[in-house]
């Protein structure tokens, strides 16, 4: 027989058990390691199924040199939102044998609907009378898979009669676009996420591996008495690694292949994520399935390294030592790397050799540094808990002095999490701050039920209708206008200087109804909105008082002129809001101009705003959207990437807290002997199960404080340096404190679930075992 | 006496500042069967796994058959007590996780045996010492007994020169005892395989051809031929 196989053999039979759990640990790495490698190909397959769908148009650039299609197919997208939810409906006119878009296998016929899966179930539902306006047509088929973004995207091809010339005729599908890479602050949070998620499962990997130690190393020095060499038993244990590394391997990829469907819904999409798209390159699968076996196997042999495997037993070779202090020189090497870097940032920003070095290299010694000085904030612990009167805390500040290294190697993975996890939550705010923040000044103005509707009306919306709709409180309509200061010129000779003016055409009354607000509206007809965000620079000097301007035309010339007042009052509610777009609201009175927005205040029910976009032209309908849809939109990704983390921060946390467990148990179950003595000499039982909680929450305890400290001080340096952050992101403090105190619990719980355990073993009869 | 098979001369080997012997020197002829006595922290059994190989000397010399066993690397010994030299200790010397007959074919299979080979002459030896209804089973599925018959029969399948036991009935009562050094003995006798036994039990040291009482980790006494 082999050694090889017959550590396979050994694997199999041995201690069942420690078979279970080291299969599952490795099956949880590999599943994680797939899920984290196929996360930000999966962003990019949707970007390539988008891409596919893309219209190419006869002579754009991208046509250049090619022949028009003989079939004509015109095609118009528009983009709305539906219960909160994207709808994309593309209208098109076809003559038979035009290029196809993926999904399709023919065009709909002039009141015809093709749609997406999800969107086919809504106009087959009762509700479909709300989609009346915006997917008009009866339903005869549906998008298949290649044509859409997502499994849950609303999505139509809706046929209609014909188009005039001016609407676009499409050549192909699909523009091969140049791919761009995943934005760097992506990136970051994705490695981080899948790093905090991996690390407790290679700590469960590791603990695994070390259970029922010394079973193993009874068995080893059987096989050495009988003969093996110390090669042999090398063999054998990397065999029995190997052997679980390929179970767990494959049980990694069957759970990866069964869960990968329920893990895209974690993904920050709004359309979801087809399960194939959630893949890996073939090179990193490959890598992975191939790779995890050997690490096992390797893991299996170095396991054996400080070990001196002999006929008579196995010998530790490392002395147990107290914990050295210099265990925290990596930690505050790490922290004083960043600090450095927080200091000169300006002089070494991200990106230059100094600073990106300064950056790996002192986030990476931070956390390997938290790791090792484990050990000696353990010790610390288990000092300050021998300060403590009564028998537990004496029993467990002796076995944490005892060996301290044993005592961190409980906690180190739940520190690991804590750690990534404290990092995570502080850049979750980079992720907030670096999106447009305007619609949460818009919200400060308005409620979130409210309707806007887009500035681009080919019809005249049915403004009684809106009234009617039940739920709707006040509708204002909005125009807007261009005027032009004295001495403007047309466009072959225009001064920058004095460009046209855009300016908000409204009832000040119906404004200050529909936002609920009191406006100064008796004080003029004319009113200068605040300026906010960033104005239109090309506007130059703003417009005066008593200024006489020129009204432009549709065309861009001057139709006709307006005297402004000689007091133009101040409109306490900003241009570029997103509910004023203009510099000056000016009353229709004064000025008439056709109706573009609508801001109809309702109840803010999902029934009332889509019956109000049931009763709007097409148009108005597709562009019409709540403050809380625009709201949740602009901060669609973030909220998805949050809860991902949060989702993966509890999952890091399970795992953990299930790798302490089994840590908790073995070492119960190896000291049985010293236990039972404890207990035959008269120690109650009690006092033996404080102990054991003690002597993992103490050392939890110590390595929880500088954990925190140590996060906070990386995080905020960090922060700092990163140049696309803006100045002042808060530190999470209240996320941080919360997921100490998670992590604290799950510990405590995770030790108290052991407890039985030590009733059991603590029995005086185990004394007489072997 | 004809020329020694197994020869230990002054031998010294401390663990940490604890001598465990100190000059001790003893020979092992072929087919004798030699037992080792003393009381506890004597160095009995550190003087038997010096001469076996498993514990080098700190000083003195450990030859078989003409060779130094204490220069010999670890991986050289190793195949020593693989092919020539058979082991039952007093427990735990069984692989848990095999059967009997797996055990018994063990150092069979690690020398490169097939596995039918090897587990046939297996099951013969585990007939001999009367425990063929064992086979199948693991270690602890057997009574202590059984166990120790099984050690006995792997002890003794690959037709060793020499079998160190030491305790080997420690751990039974004395009818399992006798049942277990009978089966030993006479297999070994049969074969003319060398036996050195450590024991305190005088019983049990009547099988030996020759007792060597040792004292503070050097010979004190020699009893019998």
């Amino acid at each position: 027989m082999t050694p090889w196989l017959l550590g396979a053999r050994l694997a199999l039979t041995a201690n069942r058990m420690r078979l279970v759990a080291t299969t599952i640990a490795v099956s949880f790495t590999v599943a994680f390691l797939l899920a984290a490698m196929g996360a930000l190909p999966s962003r990019q397959a949707k970007l390539d199924r988008l891409d596919a769908r893309n219209v190419v148009q006869v002579d754009s650039q991208v046509a250049t040199g090619m022949t028009a299609p003989a079939a004509v197919v015109r095609l118009e997208s528009q983009v709305g939102t539906y219960r909160g939810r994207p709808l994309t409906v593309r209208f098109v006119s076809a003559e038979p044998g035009g290029p196809l878009p993926p999904g399709l296998t023919r065009y709909p016929r002039a009141g015809e609907v093709i749609a997406s899966p999800d969107l086919a179930d809504v106009l087959r539902g009762h509700r479909a009378g709300e989609l009346a306006t915006r997917v008009p047509g009866h339903l005869v088929g549906t998008v298949a898979e290649p044509g859409l973004a997502g499994p849950h995207e609303l999505y139509a091809y809706v046929g209609v009669a014909g188009f005039d010339h001016e609407t676009p005729q499409v050549q192909s599908y699909g523009s091969h676009y140049v791919r761009q890479p995943a934005p760097r602050e992506l990136r970051i949070a994705a490695w981080l996420g899948a790093l905090g998620l991996l690390l407790p499962v290679l700590v469960l990997v590791a603990t695994a591996t070390r259970l029922s130690a010394s079973s193993r190393d009874r068995r080893l020095a059987a096989l050495r008495l009988v003969g093996a060499t110390p090669k042999q038993a090398s063999a054998i244990a990397g065999a029995e690694g190997l052997v679980s590394g390929i179970l767990g391997t494959a049980g990694g990829l069957v759970a990866f292949w069964l869960l990968r469907g329920p893990a895209c819904a974690l993904l920050p999409f709004p359309e979801g994520v087809y399960a194939q798209d959630l893949m890996p390159p073939l090179t990193m699968l490959l890598a992975v399935l191939v790779g995890v076996p050997l690490l096992a196997a390797v893991s299996g042999v170095l396991a054996l390294r400080r070990v001196v495997t002999s006929p008579l037993g196995v010998r530790r070779t490392a002395r147990v030592k107290t914990a050295a202090w210099w265990r925290l020189a990596p930690l505050l090497s790490g922290l004083a790397m960043l600090i450095v870097l927080r200091v000169n940032h300006t002089a070494w920003p991200l990106g230059t050799p100094p600073g990106t070095t300064l950056l790996l290299l002192g986030g990476g010694l931070t956390l390997v540094g938290v790791a090792v000085a484990a050990p000696v904030l353990s010790q610390l612990g288990g000092r300050l808990l021998g300060r403590l009167p009564g028998l537990s805390a004496s029993l467990a500040a002796r076995r944490i002095d005892a060996d301290p290294t044993a005592s961190a190697r409980v906690v180190t993975g739940m520190v690991l999490v804590l750690f990534v996890s404290a990092w995570l939550l502080a850049f979750l705010p980079v992720l907030e701050s670096s999106r447009d923040s305007g619609e949460k000044e818009l919200l400060s103005y308005v409620s979130a039920g409210t309707v806007i509707t887009a500035s681009d009306v080919r019809k005249r919306p049915d403004l009684a209708a809106v009234q009617r709709v039940p739920g709707v409180r006040a509708v204002a309509v909005l125009g807007y206008a261009a005027l032009t200061p004295p001495g403007w010129v047309s466009d072959d000779g225009s001064d920058p200087a004095r460009t046209s003016h855009t300016v908000d055409v409204g009832s000040c009354t119906a404004l200050a109804r529909a936002t609920r607000r009191h406006l100064p509206c008796g004080q003029g007809t004319v009113f200068r909105v605040s300026v906010s965000g960033a104005p239109d620079t090309a506007s130059g000097s703003p417009l005066a008082e008593g200024e006489r301007v020129g009204v432009l035309d549709s065309q861009g010339v001057v139709a006709a002129h307006l005297v402004l007042p000689a007091r133009i009052p101040e409109l306490p509610i900003p241009a570029y809001s997103g509910l004023l777009q203009g510099e000056l609201l000016v009353d229709p009175a004064l000025l008439p101009a056709a109706p573009s927005r609508l801001v109809v205040t309702t109840d803010g029910r999902a029934d009332t705003v889509e019956n109000v976009r049931a009763v709007l032209p097409l148009d108005l309908a597709m562009s019409a959207q709540t403050v809380a849809e625009r709201v949740k939109a602009g901060a669609s990704v973030y909220l998805g990437y949050r809860r991902a983390v949060k989702i993966g921060i509890v999952l890091a946390l399970l795992v953990g807290a299930a790798s302490l467990a089994v840590t908790t148990a073995d070492a119960v179950a190896e000291r049985r002997r010293s236990l039972a003595t404890l207990v035959a000499l008269g120690t109650p039982l009690r006092v033996l199960r404080r102990t054991v909680l003690l002597q993992t929450a103490a050392p939890m305890l110590s390595n929880v404080v500088v954990t925190l400290a140590a996060a906070a001080m990386a995080s905020a340096c960090y922060l700092g340096v990163t140049t696309s952050v803006p100045t002042g992101v808060p530190l999470p403090w209240g996320s941080w404190a919360l997921t100490a105190l998670a992590a604290v619990v799950a510990v405590l719980l995770a030790t108290a679930a052991t407890l039985p355990l030590v009733s059991a073993v603590g029995r005086p009869e185990a004394l007489r075992a072997e | 006496m004809m020329e020694p098979l197994l020869t230990a001369r002054d031998l010294h080997l401390s663990f940490g500042a604890s001598p465990a012997l100190a000059g001790a020197s003893v020979d092992v002829a072929p087919g004798e069967i030699l037992a080792l006595l003393g009381p506890s922290g004597s160095g009995k059994s550190t003087l038997l796994h010096c001469l076996a190989g498993i514990l080098v000397p700190d000083s003195g010399e450990v030859g078989y058959r003409g060779i130094r066993l204490d220069r010999l690397s670890d991986d050289l010994r190793s195949e020593l007590r693989r092919s020539d030299f058979g082991f039952v200790f007093q427990f735990g010397s069984l692989v848990p996780e095999l059967s009997a007959v797996e055990n018994v074919a063990l150092p069979l299979r690690l020398a490169g045996h097939k596995r039918r080979t090897a587990e046939a002459r297996a099951l013969e030896w585990l007939e001999r010492l009367e425990v063929g209804e064992v086979a199948r089973k693991r270690a602890g599925e057997m009574s202590g007994g059984q166990g120790q018959r099984v050690a006995v029969a792997r002890a003794l399948v690959a037709g060793p020169r020499v079998v160190f036991a030491d305790e080997p009935t420690g751990a039974l009562d004395s009818l399992n005892g006798e049942l277990v050094m009978d089966l030993l003995v006479g297999a070994a006798r049969e074969q003319g395989t060398s036996i050195v036994l450590v024991t305190h039990e005088p019983r049990v040291a009547a099988y030996a051809d020759r007792e060597v009482v040792l004292r503070d980790g050097a010979l004190a006494l020699t009893v019998g031929a």
